[in-house]
């Protein structure tokens, strides 16, 4: 008898704090302190679940964090990379993706409804690399750096290399280049740059999140982070992680050698915003999408490129829909002020007045969600 | 009799000697993992607010905790209790009172011992299929099922030596006293069993709070402290996976402390059991 | 040995009567429940993964290459690289399970056995994702000057020490994954040699044997079948260990000769690629594999349950 009154004891307790967390997972808070716009009759939801790229991952996570007191929306960003990201939000699983990447012709047709792109940030993609002998900083062309990857050039003190580095001693070490394992943005910024640079690239390996990287000597890691610690931990290696993964962590990243073929430039929130002074963005069926690999001007990041969040363009749900329009237009907005410390660069006022209008265009049940300001 | 050469003696002692070199090489890794996680893991826990909150929004910052993540983890793992527990008692149940003997009885008993040997990431597949697709969310329920998948086996295995080991006389003398069956199991055998149920239990739960390949693809993780079982939740083995390649040092600090508690809870559930067991005689 | 119920007894309300019948049905129902869930487990594997079956038949798993891009899916490189590092962990966790095993059932002195048995079995409550994070951030560098050291010096004549040996790699992977299957080897190996009567021992010191030859010619040719039982258990375990392989292994489709190479596994590139797989064909082989491997994993392990218990039996 005891073992029963104590069973139903325990039991009741479960089901009384099951029950308070399926109540606290219904939508729509009380309180409808939209931060923006004081017409829009749709309390948003209290939480909100993002996933995909981790190149925005920080940013996406800092934003969330500064964003929760005032919008009353907790936004979690899970960083599982873009190709994880396009899936989900395909798959309906997650309510926004972050990717680096735009969608492919076989991802847009499995989508099953319309998808649109939004840029919230710029970011570079910094090569870091792990060279404790060498002495002041790696200048690295992209042709050497497509050979790097491609195995041609296998050594540090290679003839490439050399010729980069003019007067620098460079050791022995084999290089180790490092990629990504996942579907990643940060690839497809990466290997559309190496094509652009290198038609013997373009030919063989081509680019795209993912592509066929030579299968030995290199490595691979799961994520921008992933790739940053297999860096860390290799002498010789050499990794591919957007600038904020280098920075935090003051590894040393190569100067790539811009367009103009004048100077090696490193990769910074300045040489970024250089590459999108040039900038120009049309926004189409697929919202508003546009590349700055390459950019001319003799303080040009040459491998750089924007990130977007990708929505569905028509909502199925009221709170939901209005919570991730909120959450996009405070980080098109306030949230662009954070973007330099953490490493990346805020959008250009022309690309963001065109995000905001994309924005615009979201709607729910026919109506645009956004109707402040 | 004859006493052994010089060279069956040598023989004896290498042989013996490497034995205890055995046992060396077997501990070491332990010991060093511990240690390790002790070392690292100390420095981030900050006081009290390490338990109690999320990890803050900056990368770079030590502050904050990991708060959700351990009720991430106690959520997941009562919710999947609470239903598999029962549930693996009561098929043990079967096993040994009601169908002892009977080809069911064996069919299960030897599926259930494969079950426990299925890797983890397929029932994450699994219910991520069949759950997290359909549903159109990544939430605590889902994390609950694939955490659930894994203990049940487990639990039935357990339960069942245990409730074998219930001598027979005791049944006996209920029954003699004309208690009905399932009484007899009800306030009977259940209750001089309960000891070893417990730990049973406990060793499911230890395994079950350890598990981060079925979390991938049902709870997702969240950064944010979440009561709520319908949305995705964060559990210590994810924090301590996406902790443990990030590069920010805050962070790995953050992930080895979390390795200290996950270990730590999980080190005292098993001693505590095997105490238990001991001291029953097991 | 299963203790036989007393028989129900003969009720006088119908009332108890039905309670009975409800409590067999109700208990019978959660034994049979782990049966149809398994079934539904390999039955929707089995319909994810249909199209690449009926596609490809049961070849494309030994395609040599993998590449999502391209949309060519062959499984050959996971399979190898679970294969090998599982081997690894056989190799090395298999003398000093039994080892430990012998040790604590024939050499230790009574009140150290239950300690010593204890902490080795403690190995095996470490989570996988400790013994990754501990691998990739501690074990792995401590290895790697070793690892290359020998892939320099030794690895232009034996191909499986060839450099490049940037640190992750099958053998990382294995030693990893031998330090998680001890446990088992050991502790399946000491109930068996816990088994072998006392007789057969104090017959052979009868004979004027060493300890060593009592283990050697009373305790281990008994104990032989329930010892393999043990390791192909253990196999069983490093066959689906997904995380901290995942960690250690290098995360590269590839299959090398040299040890030191980075390498992959079913698990891990199911871990890794089932998120972000959009295309359908990715996403069937990826459950493919799970399939494949769920079926690996049971038939080992019923071959493993069939020899312990024979070995019990036979005791």
């Amino acid at each position: 008898m005891k073992r029963r009154s104590k069973l139903f004891v325990v039991s009741a307790a479960i089901i009384g704090m099951v029950a308070a967390a399926c109540s606290k997972s219904t939508t729509s808070t009380n309180s409808s302190n939209t931060p923006s716009s004081s017409a829009s009759s749709i309390t948003p939801a209290s939480s909100l679940t993002g996933a995909g790229s981790t190149f925005a991952a920080p940013l996406y996570q800092d934003w969330s964090t500064k964003f929760a007191p005032t919008g009353h929306v907790q936004v979690s960003y899970s960083g599982t990379g873009s190709g994880a990201g396009i899936t989900s939000i395909i798959q309906k699983t997650i309510d926004f993706a972050g990717s680096d990447a735009t969608l492919n012709v076989s991802q847009t047709a499995q989508a099953p409804a319309p998808l649109i792109h939004i840029p919230t940030a710029l970011g570079a993609v910094a090569m870091m690399y792990n060279l404790p002998s060498f002495k002041g900083t790696l200048q690295l062309s992209g042709p050497t750096l497509a050979d790097i990857y491609s195995r041609k050039v296998k050594t540090w003190n290679d003839a490439e290399i050399k010729a980069d580095n003019p007067g620098a001693s460079l050791p022995s070490t084999p290089i180790t280049p490092v990629h990504r394992s996942d579907s990643s943005g940060t690839t497809g910024i990466f290997t559309n740059y190496l094509s652009l640079v290198s038609p013997a690239w373009k030919a063989s390996i081509g680019a795209g999140t993912v592509v066929n990287w030579p299968t030995s000597g290199e490595l691979a890691g799961a994520g921008s982070a992933a790739v940053a610690a297999s860096v860390n931990g290799t002498q010789g290696a050499i990794g591919y992680v957007e600038l904020t993964y280098a920075q935090s962590n003051h590894i040393a990243t190569a100067s790539i050698q811009n367009a103009d073929k004048s100077a090696y430039v490193a990769a910074s929130v300045t040489s970024t915003t250089l590459a999108a002074a040039g900038v120009t963005a049309t926004a189409g069926a697929a919202g508003l999408t546009f590349t700055m690999l390459n950019q001319p001007g003799n303080g040009t990041y040459p491998i750089a490129g924007p990130t977007y969040v990708i929505v569905y363009k028509a909502q199925t749900d009221g709170p939901k829909g209005q919570a991730v329009v909120n959450f996009l237009y405070w980080g098109l907005t306030t949230g662009q002020g954070d973007e330099g410390a953490l490493g990346y660069a805020p959008l250009p006022d022309a690309v963001k007045t065109q995000a905001i209008d994309v924005l615009d265009t979201i709607t729910f049940n026919g109506t645009p969600l956004h109707t402040g300001m | 009799m004859k006493a052994p050469s010089t060279r069956r003696k040598l023989v004896d002692r290498t042989m013996l000697a490497l034995m205890g070199a055995a046992v060396l090489v077997a501990i070491v890794p332990l010991v060093a993992i511990l240690v390790e996680v002790l070392l690292k893991g100390i420095g981030a826990v900050r006081g009290l607010g390490f338990f109690t909150q999320a990890p803050p929004g900056d990368p770079t910052s030590p502050a904050g905790g990991i708060g959700n993540a351990i009720v991430g983890t106690l959520l997941m793992v009562a919710g999947a209790s609470v239903v598999f527990i029962p549930l693996g008692i009561l098929g043990a149940i079967y096993l040994v009172e009601y169908g002892p003997g009977t080809r069911l009885a064996r069919v299960v008993r030897f599926f259930t011992e494969v079950m426990t040997g299925i890797p983890s990431i397929i029932f994450g597949v699994f219910v991520f299929t069949v759950l997290v697709l359909r549903t159109h969310h990544f939430s605590g329920w889902a994390g609950a099922l694939a955490i659930g998948l894994i203990m049940w086996p487990i639990v039935v295995r357990t339960s069942e030596e245990i409730l074998v080991r219930v001598p027979t006389t005791v049944r006996e003398a209920s029954m003699a006293l004309g208690i009905p069956k399932y009484k007899t199991i009800l306030k009977v055998v259940l209750p001089s069993a309960a000891a070893g149920l417990t730990t049973g239990c406990m060793l499911a739960v230890a395994r079950a709070a350890g598990e981060t390949a079925p979390l991938l693809f049902t709870a997702l993780g969240n950064q944010f402290m979440s009561y709520s079982m319908g949305q995705p939740i964060s559990a210590m083995p994810l924090e301590i996976f996406n902790d443990a390649t990030s590069p920010y040092p805050a962070a790995v600090a953050r992930g080895w402390a979390t390795a200290f508690v996950l270990i730590a809870l999980i080190l005292v559930l098993t001693l505590v059991a095997r105490f238990v067991t001991a001291r029953r005689g097991g | 040995m299963k203790t036989a119920s007393p028989p129900v007894t003969a009720v006088t309300f119908t009332g108890k009567r039905r309670a009975e019948v409800a409590a067999r049905w109700v208990s019978l129902t959660g034994a049979a429940a782990i049966l149809v869930v398994l079934a539904y487990m390999i039955i929707q594997l089995f319909q994810t993964s249909w199209p690449i079956w009926k596609a490809h038949g049961v070849g494309w798993i030994f395609g040599s290459t993998w590449n999502p891009a391209g949309g060519v899916f062959g499984a050959l490189p996971f399979i190898y690289g679970t294969l090998v590092t599982s081997a690894i962990a056989l190799v090395v966790a298999t003398p000093i399970g039994v080892g430990t095993a012998l040790f604590v059932s024939e050499l230790a002195p009574v009140k150290l056995r239950r300690p010593v048995a204890s902490v080795i079995d403690l190995l095996a409550a470490v989570p996988s994702v400790i013994y990754g994070l501990w691998g990739i951030l501690v074990f792995v560098p401590l290895i790697r000057p070793a690892q290359n050291l020998l892939a320099t010096h030794l690895g232009g004549h034996i191909p499986f020490l060839a450099p490049p040996s940037p640190g992750p790699g099958f053998l990382a992977a294995g030693l990893v994954l031998a330090i998680m299957v001890l446990p088992t080897i050991s502790a399946v190996s000491r109930e068996v040699f816990l088994t072998i009567p006392r007789d057969v021992r104090e017959a052979a010191y009868a004979l004027g044997s060493t300890k060593w030859e009592v283990i050697r010619m009373a305790v281990l040719p008994g104990a032989r079948s329930g010892i393999i039982g043990g390791v192909i258990l253990g196999l069983g375990r490093a066959l689906g260990e997904t995380v901290a392989v995942l960690l250690v292994i290098g995360d590269v489709s590839a299959i090398s000769k040299s040890l030191f190479a980075p390498g992959y596994s079913m698990a891990a590139v199911i871990a890794n690629e089932f998120r972000e797989a959009t295309e359908p064909l990715h996403i069937e082989a990826l459950v493919g594999i799970a399939l494949v491997l769920f079926v690996i994993t049971v038939l080992i392990d019923m071959g493993a349950r069939l020899l312990v218990h024979r070995t019990a039996a036979r005791a």
